[in-house]
Formats: C-alpha cells, sequence, structure tokens
C-alpha cells in the first residue's frame, strides 16, 4: 500500500536544513495533536456543562411550582376557614365546583361508548356528540365529559377538518362519554328521549356503535382551566351583596 | 536531536498557547490530524524497516497535507466539501491501517 519510503536514495541527513525542516514538520504535528486534544476536551466540557445548566434550570422550575403549589393550597385552606369563622352564607362552594366544572368528580352514572360504523354515512359527527350530549343532561346528568374532557358552561363540541374537538383539544373515536347521575334514571329517560331514538336509527341505519352501560363509580376531571376564564363578564353587584349575605 | 526538540516545543506550544482553531479552518483540523497520524504511522513502519529517511517524511507529510487540504477546499467550492473529505479521511485512514499492520506483522510475525 504505502510505498513512500520505497524511495532509498540513503543520503545521510547530516544538513541543518534538513534536520530543521523535520524538526519544524514534527513541532507542526505535535501542535495539531495538541491543538485537537483541547479543542474536543473544550467541546466535551461545553456540551456537558449546557447539559447541567438545563438540568439546574429544570430543577429549579419544579422547585418553584411545588412551592406556588403548597401556597395555592395552603390560601385556599385558609379562604375557607376564613369563611366558615366569619359564618359567611354563600352557597355550597362544592355543589357549585361540580356544576361549574372547576374540580373533577366521582359518582355513579353511565360510561357511553360510541365508535364510527360502516361507511361515510357512520362516521360519528360532532353533532351527534352534540345530540348525545344533551340527550344525557336531559336524562340528569349532573357533570359530563367527552374522551376525557370534562363539558363545562363554555365548553364546545366542534368539528375541525377531519377531527372532533372538545374544549379545542382533538379527540378520536371510540369517544368514551361519561355522565354522571343516577344510573337507572339516566338509561331510561335516555332511551326514551328523542336522543335516544335517534341514536337507535343510527345504529340501525349506518352501524354506528353505542353502548350504555351503568356504573357505580365513575370520575369526570376538571374543565381546562383557560375554560374557566372569564374577562368581560362580571357579577351584578345587587347579587353580589345577596350572596356574600352579611 | 533537533527533531525531538520541535516535537517537544510543538506539543508544548499548542498546551501553552491553546489556539483556536478559525471557523474558517475548522473543516481541515480533522483532515490535517489524520494526515499527521499517517505520516507518523508511516515514518515507524519505515524506521521498522529500517529504511527511514527524514526527506522523504517532510516531503511526503506536507504533500499530503496540501493536497488533502486542497481537495476539501475544492470539494467546498464544488458544494461537495463532505463527501471529499469523507475521501480523503478514507484513503488515509486505509493507509494508517495498513502501516499498523505491517509494523503488526514485523513485531508479532502475524
Amino acid at each position: 500500500m504505502d510505498d513512500d519510503y520505497i524511495v532509498r536514495e540513503q543520503t545521510a541527513s547530516v544538513g541543518l536544513l534538513r534536520q530543521a525542516s523535520f524538526g519544524v514538520v514534527l513541532a507542526l504535528i505535535g501542535t495539531v495533536f495538541a491543538a485537537a486534544a483541547i479543542g474536543l476536551r473544550q467541546q466535551g466540557s461545553g456540551a456537558e456543562l449546557e447539559r447541567q445548566a438545563l438540568i439546574d434550570d429544570v430543577m429549579k422550575s419544579q422547585d418553584d411550582l411545588d412551592r406556588s403549589r403548597a401556597i395555592a393550597a395552603q390560601l385556599r385552606a385558609d379562604v375557607g376557614s376564613l369563611e366558615r369563622e366569619r359564618g359567611i352564607d354563600l352557597p355550597d362552594t362544592g355543589d357549585l365546583a361540580v356544576v361549574t366544572g372547576e374540580q373533577s368528580a366521582a359518582g355513579p352514572g353511565v360510561v357511553v361508548r360510541v365508535d364510527n360504523g360502516s361507511g361515510a354515512d357512520g362516521l360519528v359527527a360532532d353533532t351527534d356528540l352534540q345530540l348525545l350530549v344533551n340527550g344525557l343532561w336531559y336524562a340528569g346528568a349532573e357533570a359530563v365529559s367527552v374522551d376525557g374532557e370534562r363539558i363545562g358552561s363554555l365548553s364546545s363540541i366542534r368539528a375541525a377538518g377531519d377531527a372532533i374537538t372538545v374544549n379545542f383539544r382533538s379527540i378520536r373515536a371510540p369517544y368514551d362519554v361519561i355522565a354522571l347521575g343516577d344510573s337507572d334514571a339516566l338509561l331510561t329517560r335516555f332511551s326514551q328521549s328523542p336522543t335516544g331514538q335517534y341514536w337507535e336509527a343510527r345504529h340501525r341505519q349506518a352501524k354506528v356503535r353505542f353502548g350504555m352501560t351503568a356504573t357505580s363509580d365513575a370520575v369526570v376531571p376538571a374543565v381546562p382551566e383557560r375554560r374557566l376564564e372569564v374577562t368581560h363578564a362580571r357579577l351584578l353587584s345587587g347579587v353580589e351583596q345577596e350572596g356574600v349575605g352579611s | 536531536m533537533i527533531p525531538v526538540l520541535g516535537l517537544v516545543v510543538g506539543v508544548a506550544l499548542g498546551l501553552w498557547l491553546q489556539p483556536d482553531v478559525p471557523t474558517g479552518l475548522q473543516p481541515y483540523l480533522p483532515i490535517a490530524i489524520v494526515a499527521a497520524l499517517d505520516a507518523v504511522l508511516g515514518g515507524l513502519r519505515a524506521m521498522g524497516e529500517k529504511r527511514f529517511n527524514d526527506r522523504v517524511f517532510v516531503i511526503s507529510f506536507v504533500s499530503n497535507v496540501i493536497i488533502a487540504a486542497f481537495m476539501v477546499f475544492f470539494g467546498d467550492l464544488l458544494g461537495v466539501g463532505s463527501q471529499l473529505s469523507t475521501g480523503v479521511i478514507v484513503v488515509l485512514g486505509i493507509r494508517i491501517f495498513a502501516n499498523a499492520a505491517a509494523i503488526r506483522r514485523r513485531i508479532f510475525h502475524a
């Protein structure tokens, strides 16, 4: 392979110039190796430093978050105890939190599983789900979630492209709809309602799958926070005073 | 004596000055390193075969580095810099392996 040294004109290396050039080349080689070694070391340590800094940042943010959460919980507890102390006659905030969807809720209810049927007609549309939720409210549901998205007063069920979005989050078939309420009443009232008949027709015509089962222990999550924010509407002052009741 | 001094001085210079390789010359650093490795191994092999010649060493190293650098430079101009530098590295790498194999055969007879 390497025939560099095959040319052998054995001239003794005595000339100062030759020795010097040899030395210079070796010096060059040494410099290159040293520079490369140092460069690589610095590169490695730079990436390592960056990684460590990022990890520290994440840890610090997590600590901050934990602290803020603890403070929030503490303040909430303080507010509760102060309200009780002052004997303020607020409406039961526990019930309110369930009705508005501010907190997750659990209880007996029904689980509805809906899936696309055959053909283009068998696709479950946003209007189908809207009717279903309306029917569940009619049947006596107290809290409803669609595929893990709680229906609050600002929630919408809309079609966006091919997907259906609830609370601006896309959901996908099969859809699990959970409704809290009296299981038996929900089952009978829903099946007798126009919505129940509509879904039965959908099942017959387009093989849309629809199953409703009673459960004694269902859980619905809270409404996402950005669907609870109100920026323009205010409480009427008279109502406010009445609510405070002092 | 002078060559050994040169090597020591070179390493010391590199460690002492810690030269930052300019960005423009960054692509040439790996080429220079591989060419230097090739020259060193070729020299070691020739030394083992008792036909080392400092003149050949200097000239082959300098010319290899110049050709390799020129190929990378030219490749950059043509927009195939990375491919050509890969080619240079592969060729020099093959030479390194061949020289190392020759040295190994000489030492271990295997």
